[in-house]
C-alpha cells in the first residue's frame, strides 16, 4: 500500500520537476543577456543547472565583414565618400576545390571578430589582442587605399553585410581612429 | 482524470508563462498611457504628422518655463524626480517624443533626428508664450535634441542645460564608447519583438533600475521597459543615431544663449574624452559651465534620489540666470491662460 502511494507521488512529482526545469530552460534562451532573470534562479553560480544554447556557438556567423575607408583632411573637417577596401568574391563551384583568395576573407573575418566579440573584456591579453588587430587592419587598408592630395589621414569603418541579399541594409559596426596615410 | 505527463505539464507551463507575460505587457501599456500626477496632459498634431503628448505642471503666471526632453528608451517619466525638486513657481513641460508613452508616430517618412527636433520646436511654439523665460533641458540623446531645437528657436529660448548629453562625435572620439555601443545593437534589434511576447518580465529590472531605488517614480520607469511602443521608438532612434554618430554627426550649432552641462561622474571616469565634448557644448553658447555630480551615473543623474536634487539645483541656477539676463516674462500658455481648445485638458 505504502509503495503504491509513494509511486503515485513520484509519478506526479518527477514529471512536474522536469517540466519546471524545461520551462526555466526555455525561458533562459533569449540571445540578449538582459533577459536572464530566470537563469539567475540557478544559485550554484556556475550556470550549469540551466542549459545554455550559447555554449558552442554564441553568435553564429551569417554575414560577411567588410572594411570601408574614407580619406580626411588634416583638421578632419572634410572627408571623401566611404570606399570599399576589397570586394567579396562571388562563389563558384570551382571554389569548393581551389580558392586561395578565401584566405583574405577569412583573415578579415577573424581579425574583425577579435574586435567586435566580447567588447567588455579588458584583460591585458584582450587589450593586446585588440591593439594588434587594430594595427593589422590599418596596415591592410593602408596598403590598398588610393591616396589623394590634401587628404593625409584615413579612417576605417567595419560593416556587416550579407553579400547576397541586396534588399538588406548594411550594418555599421565600428568606426576606427584616424590614421596617417603615410606612416 | 487526465494524467500529469511531462509534455502536458511543460506545455501548460509555457502557455502559462506566455499568458502572464502578455498580461504584464497589457498592464504596462495601460499604465504608461496615463498622465503624470500633478500635471495636465496636452496633445498637439505636428506638421510631421506625429501626435505629440506633453505634460505641464503649471507654475506661477509669468514665471520661468522649463522644457525637458528625455534620453533614448526614456520618456517624460525620467524627468519627474528632478521636477519634484524644482520650485513650484517654475512651469515644467515634460515632452514625450513620437512613439513614447501617449505620443504617436504618424510621420510617413523614414525617421531622422530632425523629425524629433521639429516636433519639439512645434510643442514649444504651441505652448510657451514668446516672451516667457524658456530654458530647455535634455538628458542623453534628449540633450543633443534640445541643443538643436534651441538653434531653431533663437528668439524663444533663453538658456540650455544638458544633462550627460549625447554628443554627435562621441563615437568617433572615444573607442571605449564605440565598443560599448555595439553591444546595444543586439538589445535594440530584439527588444520590440521580445516585448510583444511579454518578455519584459524576463528582464532583470532590479539591477537595471537600481539607480532609481527609493524614487517615487521607480515603478513607472520599470513598467516602461515592458511596452512594445517604448522599444520600437528606441530602436528607430537608435538605428538612425548610431549610423549618424558613426559617421561623425554634424558640427554643433552656435547658440546665442548660455549652455551648461551637468555631467555624471561615472561618464567622465569611464570615458575621459567626454570632458572635451562637453566643453565643446559649453563653447557653443555664450557662457555656462560643466558641473559634475559626484557619485552619479548616466541614469542616476536624473533618476537617482541622491543625485536628482543636485541636477535640479543646476537647473534652478540656469533658470535664475536666464531670468535675470532676459526680458521680463509675462506669461505661459497652459498655466493661467491655457489654450484649452488645443488640449485635452485632462488632469492626470
Amino acid at each position: 500500500m505504502k509503495g503504491t502511494a509513494a509511486g503515485a507521488v513520484l509519478g506526479r512529482a518527477v514529471p512536474a520537476i522536469f517540466a519546471g526545469w524545461f520551462v526555466a530552460t526555455v525561458l533562459s534562451q533569449h540571445p540578449d543577456r538582459s533577459y536572464d532573470k530566470t537563469r539567475n534562479l540557478d544559485r550554484t553560480g556556475t550556470g550549469i543547472m540551466i542549459p545554455n544554447w550559447r555554449f558552442f556557438a554564441p553568435n553564429p556567423a551569417v554575414e560577411d565583414q567588410h572594411f570601408l575607408y574614407r580619406l580626411a583632411t588634416e583638421d578632419r573637417s572634410a572627408h571623401t565618400e566611404w570606399r570599399e577596401v576589397y570586394s567579396i568574391v562571388p562563389r563558384r563551384l570551382m571554389h569548393a576545390f581551389w580558392f586561395p583568395g578565401r584566405r583574405i576573407e577569412k583573415a578579415v573575418f577573424d581579425v574583425a571578430s577579435t574586435l567586435v566579440n566580447n567588447p567588455g573584456a579588458m584583460t591585458p591579453l584582450h587589450k593586446e589582442a585588440k591593439q594588434s588587430a587594430y594595427r593589422l587592419i590599418h596596415d591592410f587598408v593602408r596598403s590598398r587605399l588610393t591616396p589623394e592630395p590634401g587628404y593625409p589621414l584615413f579612417q576605417v569603418l567595419l560593416v556587416r553585410y550579407s553579400g547576397y541579399d541586396h534588399s538588406e541594409d548594411p550594418k555599421y559596426d565600428m568606426v576606427f581612429d584616424y590614421e596617417k596615410v603615410q606612416p | 482524470m487526465t494524467r500529469a505527463t511531462f509534455p502536458r505539464l511543460a506545455g501548460l507551463g509555457l502557455l502559462g508563462c506566455l499568458a502572464v507575460g502578455v498580461a504584464h505587457l497589457g498592464y504596462a501599456t495601460l499604465m504608461t498611457h496615463q498622465g503624470h500626477r500633478g500635471y495636465t496632459r496636452h496633445q498637439v498634431r505636428c506638421a510631421s504628422g506625429n501626435i505629440i503628448d506633453y505634460h505641464v505642471r503649471p507654475g506661477e503666471p509669468g514665471g520661468p518655463v522649463l522644457v525637458c526632453d528625455a534620453g533614448l528608451m526614456s520618456s517624460s517619466a525620467s524627468w519627474l524626480l528632478v521636477a519634484d525638486h524644482l520650485d513650484p513657481a517654475v512651469t515644467v513641460l515634460l515632452y514625450d517624443r513620437a512613439g513614447y508613452r501617449g505620443s504617436l508616430r504618424r510621420c510617413p517618412e523614414d525617421y531622422a533626428l530632425q523629425e524629433s527636433v521639429n516636433d519639439l520646436v512645434e510643442v514649444i511654439r504651441h505652448q510657451v508664450e514668446p516672451d516667457a523665460t524658456c530654458v530647455l533641458a535634455g538628458h542623453s540623446l534628449g540633450g543633443y535634441l534640445v541643443h538643436r531645437a534651441a538653434a531653431a528657436l533663437p528668439d524663444r529660448v533663453r538658456g540650455v542645460l544638458l544633462v550627460d548629453p549625447t554628443h554627435p562625435r562621441e563615437l568617433l572620439h572615444s573607442r571605449a564608447q564605440r565598443e560599448g555601443s555595439r553591444g546595444v545593437n543586439l538589445t535594440m534589434k530584439l527588444g520590440p519583438s521580445s516585448a510583444l511576447f511579454g518578455a519584459g518580465l524576463l528582464i532583470d529590472k532590479k539591477g537595471l533600475f537600481a539607480f532609481a531605488e527609493g524614487s517615487p517614480h521607480h515603478r513607472t520607469l520599470r513598467l516602461e521597459t515592458s511596452t512594445v511602443s517604448t522599444w520600437r521608438a528606441a530602436r528607430r532612434e537608435w538605428d538612425y543615431s548610431y549610423a549618424f554618430m558613426l559617421d561623425g554627426g554634424r558640427p554643433l550649432d552656435r547658440l546665442r544663449v548660455p549652455v551648461s552641462v551637468v555631467a555624471a561622474e561615472a561618464t567622465l571616469d569611464q570615458t575621459a574624452e567626454h570632458r572635451e565634448l562637453y566643453q565643446e557644448y559649453v563653447d557653443s553658447g555664450t557662457g555656462g559651465r560643466i558641473v559634475t555630480v559626484a557619485g552619479s551615473s548616466h541614469l542616476s543623474v536624473i533618476g537617482g534620489v541622491d543625485h536628482a536634487p543636485r541636477t535640479a539645483q543646476e537647473i534652478a541656477r540656469a533658470l535664475a540666470e536666464a531670468d535675470a539676463a532676459g526680458r521680463p516674462a509675462v506669461g505661459v500658455a497652459g498655466s493661467a491662460n491655457g489654450r484649452a481648445a488645443s488640449t485635452r485638458g485632462e488632469a492626470a
